[in-house]
């Protein structure tokens, strides 16, 4: 096993477009950013300006690795050359976390978005063997996404069955995102609160935490391309306040604001965090008291 | 082959996505939801491309553009997981299709270029290219890994869409794709003999053992054309387009 790096506290997704950006507020961001994301995809194999930019950040702090590519819901193969180029990358890089969708991304081609898989016992048992091959390849747990989906083609099961049964027959860990249970709770009218409450919360690496798109009264769009609305927050505070500080992250691909307000961002997560501590700290002691 | 129920679904919701005209909308699904993952799928794979050709996009307009996404989507199954790899696969796409290209013949290799640019500026770095010592006689040359040889009928570098006229021309163009010490990409123009030298460099070899060869295959004499050949290479290892690597 390489060296594992913990990660801790509020990160940020790290995308070329935000490269130049980011050079100009260096102090800022060293003192704001616990840990970076990254899509392997594109940057595995990947050399001159950017592989050089991108190695500055995976010397200089804990890196995650966010895959896209490895459609583990898909009807194909697994991409075994793929997965053995992400072990290397990983090893070279010594990043220990690496997640992917719960969602396929291809058919018998890659079509580079996530596609809902079909809720069913079938797709279950499928989903979660793949999952375990990819866990040994890759020499170390995996954790999967929860993926914001606005349709649910032929529906057996309910979400929260088929993420739970995802993760314990595959024995893997959970991504879990704040905002895809706020744009699915939207999308297919449930409780979010309960959704997450439903998932194996201990077994959560880090959480994500982005904005969406609202399309209609009844439709959002998971876009990471806006600020982080009120209800989601409201959620991440739920998930301290219940099950401790978990580190978060801040995903934005798109329409990037200037660097101070993205930053803000990633700030409030810490704060949140920050006041679960105190709030803990204060229970315990009044425990004591008492 | 009997595919599981779920799988049957799957398809079904795929082939939406890649071809909403002629697929019907998957079972029980609102066609407004479906809407969302046809915009979005598509969106995605036509901002990728217009970013990648730039060259080539502005020859023709949003209309013929998205139906030609349209037909890549439809027809196309991307091998590769890299999202860097999509503009070869759209020129896998072109030469696999009966496409009528008569109005831009060029636009096949003007797309390769824009492809080539694009893996030149993400491939793995070469070895550190050294100034070369051309007096050393043991010293091996080498064409660099971040170099890319192009030939093609079209001069693509050149054309746009005020310069085109249709002409087609009668002797190809050299291309020399690279990667330079700065890691900036650019394209020279080069001809047919300093192109064919270059191809002669993909094996590490001492400037006798090269001059040798192109002295057959030029006829000309091996001991006047290693001279001539000397500041061409000092000037492609200049830019880093020839490596000096010592032997093995």
């Amino acid at each position: 096993m390489p060296q594992q790096r913990a990660i801790q506290g509020a990160g940020l997704g790290l995308r070329r477009g935000l490269f130049r950006a980011l050079r100009e507020h260096t102090e800022l961001v060293e003192q704001s950013i616990d840990f970076w994301e990254v899509a392997p995809e594109n940057w595995i194999e990947v050399g001159g300006r950017y592989g050089r930019e991108f190695r500055k950040y995976t010397e200089r702090y804990p890196v995650v690795c966010h895959g896209l590519s490895l459609s583990i819901g898909g009807p194909t193969p697994l991409d075994l050359d793929f997965l053995k180029s992400v072990r290397l990358f990983l090893n070279e890089h010594e990043i220990s976390f690496y997640s992917d969708h719960l969602s396929a991304c291809s058919d018998h081609g890659h079509l580079y978005d996530l596609m809902p898989i079909p809720f069913t016992e079938a797709a279950v048992h499928h989903v979660a063997a793949r999952i375990r091959t990819v866990q040994e390849i890759l020499e170390r747990k995996i954790a999967v996404e929860h993926v914001s989906y606005y349709a649910a083609p032929g529906q057996e099961l309910t979400e929260s069955e088929f993420v739970n049964s995802v993760i314990a027959e595959a024995d893997c860990n959970l991504l879990l995102d704040v905002n895809n249970a706020f744009v699915n709770s939207v999308n297919f009218g449930y409780d979010p609160y309960e959704f997450i409450d439903s998932l194996p919360i201990s077994r959560v690496t880090y959480i994500h935490i982005a904005g969406h798109y609202e399309e209609a009264e009844d439709l959002r769009i998971d876009t990471h391309a806006a600020a982080v609305v009120d209800p989601v927050w409201n959620l991440l505070e739920h998930v301290y306040q219940n099950y401790g500080t978990i580190p978060t992250l801040l995903e934005r691909d798109f329409n990037f604001p200037p660097i101070p307000e993205l930053v803000s961002e990633v700030t409030r997560i810490k704060q949140y965090q920050e006041r679960t501590k105190a709030n803990e700290s204060e229970r315990i002691q009044a425990g004591q008291r008492s | 082959m009997d595919l599981p129920a779920y799988q049957r679904v799957q398809r079904q919701f795929a082939n939406y996505i890649r071809d909403p005209a002629s697929n019907s909308l998957p079972a029980g699904i609102e066609q407004r939801r479906m809407d969302i993952y046809k915009r979005l799928f598509f969106n995605n794979l036509a901002s990728f491309c217009s970013k990648a050709f730039k060259s080539f996009r502005p020859f023709i307009d949003d209309d013929k553009w998205n139906s030609l996404i349209r037909d890549f989507m439809r027809e196309h199954a991307c091998a590769s997981p890299y999202f860097k790899d999509i503009p070869l696969a759209f020129v896998e796409y072109l030469d696999s299709s009966d496409m009528e290209m008569n109005e831009y013949p060029f636009m096949r290799e003007m797309c390769h270029l824009d492809a080539m640019r694009m893996q030149l500026r993400l491939a793995p770095d070469a070895p550190r290219c050294k100034n070369l010592d051309i007096n050393d006689h043991a010293t091996h040359i080498s064409l660099s890994s971040t170099v890319r040889l192009l030939s093609y009928e079209w001069p693509v570098q050149n054309i746009t869409p005020s310069t085109w006229s249709g002409t087609r021309p009668n002797h190809p163009t050299w291309l020399i794709a690279y990667r330079d010490r700065n890691d900036t990409v650019d394209v020279l123009v080069t001809n047919v003999h300093t192109f064919r030298m270059l191809e002669v460099l993909e094996t590490p070899q001492t400037l006798e053992a090269l001059s040798t060869q192109l002295s057959e295959e030029f006829s000309i004499a091996a001991g006047s054309l290693a001279k001539q050949l000397v500041p061409t290479i000092q000037a492609f290892n200049k830019k880093g387009v020839i490596l000096s690597t010592l032997p093995k």
